[in-house]
Parts: C-alpha cells; structure tokens; sequence
C-alpha cells in the first residue's frame, strides 16, 4: 500500500485554468476549438481560444458533467455522441433555452465568434458544424489526412497540404477578429514558447523511464490542459517547474510512490471523473502509471519525429512546425505506426509490467482496435494487458467494483509471471 | 408482371449474393473484382481499369467472429463487414478499396489483414472530407490522381481518357435510370415495395455495368408501363441508413403500417445515384466535381449546408407528409447530422420520426407501434 507522491505543481492547474477561462470574457474576439486547432496562431489575430474538450474534461472533473449530458440527451444529442461533445452541447442548449442560472457561473459559456476544429476524430468536425449552426457563426475546420501512407514524402506532402490551411486559418481570424493585420512577431514569439514549452514536455515524459518513476503519468495527463489551451509563456514556466520537481526527485531517489511494484502503460485518454479513484486504487496496490500515449509525450518513433516541437519548429516560419505537430499526431496514424508509436516505446522504454488500456464508449479513436492491441502486447511482448471499457467524461460508463476487479486480476498476472520466470532461472542449467 | 417480378427477384438474388455473380464474372473475364467500401471510390475508374467495382455492404447475418475484434457499441456496418471477411465471404475479392469514409472504417479496416491469412491489405485513398475549401479540393484531386495510377497498377491495364469517358458514360446511363425509377415511384406512390427498390439499386453495386444497364431499362420500361396502383396510405420519404441497406424489416413495417415510401434519401438508395457526372467535363474532373457538389450532403463530410434544408427539398417535391430517419445505432457522425436536422425540422415543421437500427434488427414490437402513432398524426 503505497501512498501516492503528487508532483505538487500539479495543484496551480486549477487556478491557473479558471483564471484563464475568466479572462476570456475580456477578449472581444473569441475561437471554440477542438482537436488541434493551432491555438498558437490565435493571439496573433486578436482572437483568443476557448478548448471545447478540456472545458468538458474540467467539469467532469469536477463531477459537474450529468445534468449537462441528460439535458442534452432530453433534446436530441445521442448518447452515442463523444461525451466531451455530449456536455460542451447540453451546456450550450441550456443557456440556448433560457436556464443559464441552473448552471454553476463558473462553467457557464460565453458564445463564441467563431469555431475552428480539427479533422481528427468522427466527432470534432460534425460537433463544430452543429455549434456553427447553433450559434450562426463561421466556422474553419483543419483537414490532416489519415496517414495511410507514412512514408517521409507523403508526410512531408501532408504536411506541406496543413500549412497551406493554416495560411488560410490566419485570413480567416483576421476577417473574424477585426484586426488589420497578422500580428507576426507575436506568433514568433509564441511559437518561441511553445518550442520551450515542448522541451519541458519531452523531458517531462523521457524522465518517467527512471525506475523509481519521478511522477505518475497521471500527473503528466492532467498537466496537459496549459499544453493544449494556453500555449504561452505561463504554461512553459509550469513545465519548467514540473520538469525540475522531477528532476530533484530523480537525484534523491524519490519515487511517486514509496514502494513501485508494478510500472504500468495506460493506453488511451482518461475518465477524467475517476483519476483520484484510479490513482488511489492503483498506489493501494504499490502500481503505478508510467507511461503511454495520451499526455505530454515524446514521439521519438515516429517517422516524422525530426518534423515534430521542439525539433520542428523553425521560427522564420513557425506554420511548418505546427503543420508537423499536425501531421504527426497518433489520430491519424495508421495501424502499424499505432502499434510501434502507441505499444512499443512506451512499453520498452518504460520498464512496464502491464498495460491497462482504455477503450471509452464514446470515443471511437481510442477504443477502436484495442482488443487486437492488448492480444498482441500479450502475445508478441510477453505482457499482460486488459481493456477497461470505460468513458472519459460519461460516468454513466464506469463501474469502480469491476475496475478494481480487473486490475486486481492484472496484478496478479504479473506476480504469477514473475513467480513463473523466477522458477526457470533458478533451474540449474542440465545436459 | 411476372416479367417484373421475375426482374425483381433476380436483383434481389444479386443483392444478397454477389459472390455467385462476381465470380462468375471472374470465371468469363478474368478480371479481377474489387471490394469497394463508401459511394465515394469513383466506381468509374475501378471500371475503365477493366476490373469488377462491388460495393461492399454487409449483410444481416449475425455478427459472431467480429465480436473478437470489434466492440457490440461500433455501427453494425463495420461488425458485419470485419465478421464477413473473417468467414473468407469477402474473399471473392481480389482487391480491397476504401477511401477515408469514416474514421471508424479507416482503423479498422486498416487492421483487417492482420485478422486472418488471406485477406489483403486494404488500399486507400483519402479524400477530404471538406468539401468546399479550395486546398482540401486539390488535395482530393491529387489522391484521385494517385487512386488511378493504384488502380492501373491492380489491373495491369492503362486507362485512356477515352476509356474512362466511357465508363462515365455507363454509369451515368445507369444513374440516369434509377433517377426515372424514381420518378415514376413518385408519380405512382406504392408502385414498387421499399425493398424492392432497394435491392434494384443494391444489384447495380455488383452486377457487371453493361448487363446490369440493359436489364435495369427493361425493368424501368415495365414499371412505367404500369397503371398507379389503388393502394392508399400516407406518403413518407425516408432517409439515412448509412453504408448498408436500409433494413428489409424497417422497410416493411413502414409499409404494413400504412406508409408509402414516395422517395428517399438512402445510401442503396438516392444517395448512390442522384449525383450525375458532368460528361463535358475532362474525365478526372467530372469524377472529382461529383464528388464535391454531390446532391445529397453526407454526415461524414463537411458542408456549410443544413443538412434539414435538403431533406426538406425531397420531402416538398415528393408530396410526403413526412419523413422518417433511420440512423445506424452508433454512427456519430450520422447522430451530428441527425441532430441539425431535426431543429431545422421543428422550424420548418416537417413532421419526422427517428428509427435507430442496429445490426441485430430494430425493436420491432415498439417500431409498430411508434409508426402507427406517426401515420395516425400524419393523417389527421
Ligand atoms: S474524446 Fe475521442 S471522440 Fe471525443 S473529441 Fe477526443 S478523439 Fe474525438
Ligand atoms: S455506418 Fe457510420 S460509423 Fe459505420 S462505417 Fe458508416 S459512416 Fe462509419
């Protein structure tokens, strides 16, 4: 029984966020995005970004979310929907409908002037059309294409087809902000931050492969929100300050946890509902998530690693560095590149001993393949692995007795498989 | 009539089997047959290469092997398609071809020769997804360029200009007669059942072109023929049923409960063949503009339109009373479309009712009398 030994900078995110979401209502000119919206190029032209996803995640967090998901499902949202899209839109049609003051002022949602979402998932494309809709404002949608072809020159093809969009994309917030003129020092200076930004994050993730882990990966994936929304010098101090708590433990020896017993990869996004409960219940155990491929990571396996922040961005033109960022992204890779980028280098470079992945309801990208995956991971690297059948932001999805269940049965997999190795390297070696 | 009737069947035979017809294509041509998943692969170029284009759709079997490999909360498209392929009943195929139609689709067909020896790797293509933006236009352009050298590569045959205009030509020959089909269904409401058109349509995903073309005149000349029947009831359009035919049981019950499917909306249906292709155009281009001005918005691409307005055009010009959406139980991006429509619905006030289906068949007990319920309201 482990206590678990946060990062402590983790606990500024809160602040830190609700001060951002506060100050948004004091921009004239405001973006929902989803997905990867190039949230870097948004100062620039005078508009600042509200994130549709980590807004769900927070009330979620917070155990905030089922009024909004059953208001929405009371008025034609599908329960089938992302449950990101499910909350962002019960929200929206309660204050459309007149019952703004049933709902807490801190998540109440000031209208946006426009929308610009990612072509990365079924459901942040269609989710922008409907708010577009709704709320009868423009809105811009980046296309990254599916990387059946992942070879350099398609990459570089793709990547070339992103920045002409994001070109684009400044036109667009310029003719929606008002503002005369793209703003291209600041976007150099931003995208300066955002290069620092990425090497924190990448040390951050390569410092995990310590045995004992400095941090959780559940620190690691709840810190994401600054990476995501603010993309600015703010965010870039966390990190630093993130990274160096890491660091400091590494020198001392110091673990998340007392007594790491069992590295584990997570596969997936989180139930952001249940991170404490999942944290507590693992360190109950001496378990600890190490790594995977949701969160502040390092992509060294891609093939476009070169291409990807903090090597990739070139600051006399910052657009082919958030291109790359783009392009590389797991959404869009194709089956191979998930296996060797999403499996492999995080489970070898990470000492793990088991895989947990989640498969969410709602969310088709991280769920889809998943039974083939854990096969292989058993098959192929000789490790245990499940698939917890969850949600990340629909509670409706988690039952915390059949969690418990199926992660007691891991652990007990990898004790009887160490117990096993154990017995054949005793065995004297006989002709 | 037993003309038509033996038509009919045959279509509907056809429909259900297409292994019997493309292998029997296979045998007479030596050709080889391409599996092709979306509306959206230009059947065309399949065509000029000299290969077999069969639009795959899945079947209403029960789903059993998938379950492996893939969750009972994905559509029952993409259960039945994993679960036919690992029954070797898609190995009529030589070739599998997918363009980005969904992202469901794409992982997991991506992943389907892992499955099982035999099975290829499937090809791709992508298209994008947004329609009207003018660099996404040119990337689409140069994925139909690469499609086609793909293609030439499958087949071993170069595909001429001339060549490709012709097979535009077939194919809009054959578009054309369904348009007139359609016509005539809405002209003479009840002359032909739901699933009878259904299966017509489904035939022309399989059947070589040119032999399908002929016997689809025959079977339009006779259902023009026909005096509009007796039959009253009240006049529906229905829409959605994405990547698979709109189920048998659905179609009927509408029927048994007093509808007339006076036009649809349907992926084996108007979806398939309402968008012509511009013969004045160069060949390539008339293939890349039908695919970015194509009649029917779908839920999986990215239009400024209200999907609710289009709906809203098939339901004015077809005399309907009101429309009726069947959307696939766990197809997101169909649940999006379902969402805007139906607010525009409520401005417009066009009556609608929602049938979700879901591989293992809808509930039909509730569906009776939800239907009922809708006609009753229709008629009053
Ligand atoms: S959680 Fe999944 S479905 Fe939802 S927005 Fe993210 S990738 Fe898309
Ligand atoms: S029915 Fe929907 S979810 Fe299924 S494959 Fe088709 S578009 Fe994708």
């Amino acid at each position: 029984m482990s206590k678990v030994n946060r990062i402590k900078c983790t606990a500024k995110i809160s602040p830190m966020m609700d001060e951002y979401y506060a100050s948004m209502a004091h921009y004239d000119c405001v973006a929902w995005c989803m997905g990867p919206s190039a949230y870097e190029m948004m100062g620039a032209a005078g508009v600042s970004c509200f994130q549709a996803e980590s807004s769900s995640a927070r009330i979620a967090g917070q155990h905030a979310e089922t009024p909004f998901i059953e208001y929405g499902q009371a008025h034609g949202v599908s329960p089938d929907m992302c449950s990101y899209a499910k909350i962002n839109l019960g929200l929206v049609l309660m204050q459309q409908d007149g019952l703004t003051d049933q709902i807490d002022e801190k998540y109440r949602l000031n209208p946006p002037d426009l929308i610009v979402a990612g072509n990365i998932c079924p459901s942040m494309m269609q989710w922008a059309h409907v708010l577009g809709k709704i709320y009868k404002v423009p809105v811009f949608i980046i296309d990254y294409p599916f990387a059946y072809d992942d070879s350099m020159e398609n990459l570089l093809r793709n990547a070339r087809y992103v920045r002409e969009q994001l070109e684009q994309l400044k036109a667009f917030l310029l003719k929606c902000s008002g503002q005369k003129e793209y703003d291209e020092a600041k976007l150099r200076e931003q995208t300066e931050q955002c290069r620092e930004m990425a090497i924190y994050q990448r040390n951050i993730s390569q410092l995990a492969q310590v045995v004992p882990a400095p941090a959780s990966f559940i620190d690691n994936a709840v810190s994401m929100t600054p990476a995501i929304s603010m993309k600015n010098q703010q965010a870039a101090d966390f990190y630093k300050e993130y990274m160096n708590e890491m660091i400091e433990r590494v020198k001392h020896g110091v673990g998340s946890l007392d007594n790491e017993r069992y590295r584990i990869m997570w596969r997936g996004n989180f139930p952001w509902f249940k991170i404490g409960f999942l944290s507590r219940l693992l360190g109950s155990y001496d378990a600890l998530l190490v790594s995977g491929a949701y969160g502040l990571t390092g992509l060294e396996e891609n093939a476009g690693y070169k291409l990807v922040p903090p090597d990739g961005y070139d600051l006399e033109d910052p657009l082919w560095g958030i291109a790359c960022g783009g392009i590389n992204g797991g959404y869009i890779a194709n089956y191979d590149t998930k296996w060797r980028t999403e499996f492999i280098q995080y489970i070898n470079k990470y000492s793990i001993d088991a895989v947990i992945i989640q498969a969410p309801h709602t969310c088709r990208p991280w769920t889809l393949t998943t039974r083939d995956m854990a096969k292989r991971v058993d098959e192929e690297l000789g490790i245990p692995a499940i698939v917890l059948e969850a949600d990340h932001t629909d509670p409706a999805y988690f039952n915390d007795a059949q969690v418990e269940t199926r992660i007691k049965a891991l652990l007990e997999t990898v004790d009887v498989r160490r117990e096993a190795k154990a017995r054949t390297e005793k065995v004297p070696y006989q002709i | 009539m037993d003309k038509l009737r033996n038509l009919l069947d045959e279509f509907g035979h056809i429909a259900d089997h297409p292994e019997e017809t493309a292998l029997a294509w296979k045998e007479k041509t030596g050709g080889k047959v391409v599996g092709v998943g979306g509306l959206d692969i230009p059947e065309p170029l399949v065509h000029a290469a000299g290969m077999l284009p069969v639009v795959l759709l899945g079947n209403e079997e029960e789903v059993t092997l998938a379950n492996a490999h893939v969750e009972m909360h994905q559509c029952g498209y993409i259960r039945s398609l994993v679960d036919l392929a690992l029954k070797d009943k898609l190995a009529f195929c030589d070739e599998l071809l997918f363009h980005d139609c969904c992202h469901i689709v794409r992982m997991l067909v991506d992943a389907l020769h892992t499955y099982k020896e035999g099975i290829p790797k499937a090809k791709f293509a992508y298209f994008s997804p947004l329609l009207e933006y003018e660099t996404a236009q040119r990337y689409t352009a140069s994925e139909m360029e690469k499609l086609k050298d793909t293609l030439q590569a499958i087949s071993g045959n170069t595909m001429t200009d001339e060549k490709l205009s012709e097979s535009i030509r077939l194919f809009n020959r054959i578009k054309k007669l369904l348009v007139r089909l359609y016509d005539i269904r809405r002209e003479k409401p009840g002359i032909l059942s739901g699933w009878d058109v259904t299966q017509t349509v489904a035939a022309g995903m399989v059947m070589p072109r040119e032999d399908y073309a002929v016997k689809l005149e025959e079977l339009v000349d006779l259902v023009a023929a026909l005096p509009a029947p007796e039959t009253k009831g009240v006049p529906v359009v229905v829409h959605g049923s994405l990547c698979e035919r709109c189920s048998r049981s659905v179609l009927e019950e509408i029927e048994a409960c007093g509808g007339v499917i006076v036009d649809d909306d349907l992926y084996v249906g108007s979806k398939y063949f309402n968008t012509l292709y511009k013969e004045e155009l160069a060949p390539m281009e008339a293939l890349l503009d039908a695919y970015l001005h194509r009649v029917s918005p779908c839920p999986t691409r990215y239009e400024e339109r209200d999907p609710g307005d289009y709906l809203a055009e098939v339901y004015n010009r077809s005399g309907a009373k009101g429309i009726i959406m069947v959307v696939v139980k766990f197809c997101e991006a169909h649940d999006y479309l379902y969402f805007t429509a139906h607010r525009r619905f409520e401005q417009l006030g066009i009556p609608e009712m929602l049938v979700e289906t879901v591989h293992e068949g809808a509930a039909e007990g509730q569906l009776k009398t939800r239907l009922q319920g809708f006609f009753e309201k229709l008629e009053v």
